[in-house]
């Protein structure tokens, strides 16, 4: 009796074990799209799971994402999940190791850029008094990217771009003006000679 | 190392140099690394100012012509010119032969080459005024497409005499020259553009040569591409840029010595005064020097005569415009296009990284 009675708490806790490794359901609808937006590879996996791409996998564990067609949410957030895949293939700036937590320091990644864009916001760049290090790689000159990397004392690495990338918007748009003035005023004098 | 053997009269002299000259010495050019960054000199304020960087800013143009332009660019770090330099030549977009039809080539120039050259034809077309053609287009629309026609027979001059060996006066259409190209407008184009506008920018560039019985039918499309696809899409001849060089005279040289002294430079550098009976040696205008050097092969003139020097943060830009849009519109597309890229990725930071 005793060794039944065992062998079953054993069975009824194995099954409790099996079924929750089983499948669970998580639901399009009240998934909270803008966190998963904020990590592009767990996007990639919801569409992965969803698009019969891959496997269907959390933390190791197997998951099923609830059926699209469910409700029209639901539908919301799928098509949501697939533009924003699109969108961030077609992006053209990226930052390396997105799990890094300290944001005074990120690798940016831009696509289709060289040395003209680089060596320029770099030096611009540097002359943030608050930027400890800032330089910039080709990886392979077959692959049409640059890495830009920033450290700074305080400030994000991302407002040091930012301010860095207006800085340099400011200087050519500057540049061009006292260019075409001084076009201007060299075809004045050329008229009057 | 020569470092040493120059003598500064003051600290101050050594920063001001290091900051803002390149030093040529017999051997070595020093001070080719920028300096000026932030913490890097004590008690000097390096730091971003948009204010300082409008002062400092001059920008002088000393000769525009029609298809050159020479211009200095003062007040900036040398980054920034070759980003202009770089996306002169291969950013800026133009119109060129991309797409070549041959119905009939007996001509003995091989069909490849003969697309090759014709690709290499600079055409008038402004690009601005044209899109880039669809990846999968292969038609082309009157948006993106320019369309032209070669047809060129060479035949025997009927008035030939015999003794003639004067190809001139034997063959009549034997030299396939630019201006044989005609313009077929598609859809609207006659209506904006005229064959002036959009046809070559030489009338006489020489495309193939042929001999009587030869013949060429030969449809054209022109496209809009960018100097990075193809070098025939580079609007400019060619884009560079040299620092100003700068000549210090350390002692007076005269007499012989002075006229070697003027031998070692580019004509119109050192120009030689009167000073009593002897002449002196005197710099007139560095900005034309050559920068070879020569100075130190000469023993006497070697040590404490001249310093040659760059000034590090003026340019001496060239730009030679291959006829489709003017050297001037060149720049400050060049700067139009930097100021997008900039954009782009602002935008970019503004949506969330």
């Amino acid at each position: 009796m005793k060794s039944t009675v065992v062998i079953l708490i054993v069975l009824a806790a194995l099954a409790a074990v099996a079924s929750a490794q089983q499948t669970s359901w998580e639901t399009l609808e009240t998934m909270d799209v803008d966190n998963v937006l904020k990590n592009t590879k767990l996007v990639k996996r919801y569409l992965d799971c969803l698009l019969d791409r891959g496997r269907c996998e959390k933390n190791g564990k197997d998951w099923k994402v609830q059926p699209v067609y469910s409700s029209g949410s639901a539908m919301y957030a799928f098509n949501f999940l697939k533009i924003s895949e699109f969108a961030m293939e077609n992006r053209r700036l990226a930052v390396a190791r997105e799990e890094e937590q300290d944001d005074r320091m990120k690798t940016f990644i831009f696509k289709g850029e060289g040395h003209t864009l680089g060596n320029a916001i770099r030096t611009i760049i540097l002359k943030n008094p608050d930027v400890i290090f800032c330089g910039y790689t080709i990886p392979h000159p077959s692959e049409n990217k640059l890495h830009l990397r920033i450290e700074t004392k305080s400030i994000s690495a991302v407002d040091a771009l930012r301010e860095g990338l207006e800085q340099l918007q400011n200087l050519s748009d500057h540049i061009l003006k006292t260019f075409e003035t001084a076009v201007v005023d060299y075809k004045s004098n050329q008229m009057e000679v | 190392m020569s470092k040493s053997k120059v003598k500064y009269s003051s600290s101050k002299e050594y920063i001001d140099e290091s900051r803002n000259e390149l030093v040529l010495t017999e051997f070595e050019v020093l001070n080719a690394e920028a300096t000026d960054f932030p913490g890097n000199h004590h008690g000097f304020d390096d730091s971003w100012s948009f204010e300082k960087f409008k002062k400092r800013l001059k920008i002088n143009i000393v000769r525009m012509e029609n298809m050159e332009i020479e211009f200095d660019l003062i007040g900036v770090d040398p980054a920034i010119p070759n980003a202009f330099r770089r996306i002169l030549l291969s950013d800026i977009p133009t119109m060129a032969f991309d797409k070549v039809f041959m119905f009939n080539n007996t001509s003995i120039i091989q069909d490849e080459v003969l697309a090759h050259r014709l690709g290499l034809i600079p055409l008038k077309a402004d690009p601005r005024l044209f899109e880039f053609r669809a990846e999968d287009d292969d038609a082309g629309t009157p948006e993106d497409t320019l369309e032209f026609e070669l047809k060129v027979k060479c035949s025997w001059n009927p008035q030939r005499t015999k003794d003639h060996t004067n190809p001139e006066h034997l063959y009549r259409d034997f030299r396939v020259l630019t201006s044989h190209l005609k313009w077929m407008p598609l859809g609207g184009q006659k209506d904006i553009f005229t064959p002036d506008a959009v046809g070559p920018v030489d009338d006489k560039i020489l495309i193939a040569k042929m001999r009587p019985g030869h013949e060429l039918d030969i449809k054209l499309h022109a496209m809009k591409g960018t100097g990075r696809e193809h070098a025939k899409f580079s609007p400019v001849a060619t884009a560079f840029y040299r620092l100003l060089p700068q000549v210090k005279l350390l002692k007076e040289v005269e007499g012989e010595a002075a006229q070697r002294l003027q031998k070692c430079f580019s004509p119109g550098v050192i120009d030689l005064v009167d000073s009593g009976e002897k002449k002196v040696a005197k710099v007139n205008d560095a900005r034309y020097d050559i920068c070879s050097r020569n100075v130190f092969r000469h023993e006497d003139l070697k040590e404490d005569t001249v310093k040659l020097t760059r000034a590090r943060d003026h340019f001496i830009f060239y730009i030679e415009s291959t006829g489709a849009l003017a050297p001037e519109v060149l720049f400050t597309e060049a700067a139009k296009i930097l100021s997008q890229k900039c954009r782009v990725f602002l935008d970019e930071l503004k949506n969330g990284l």
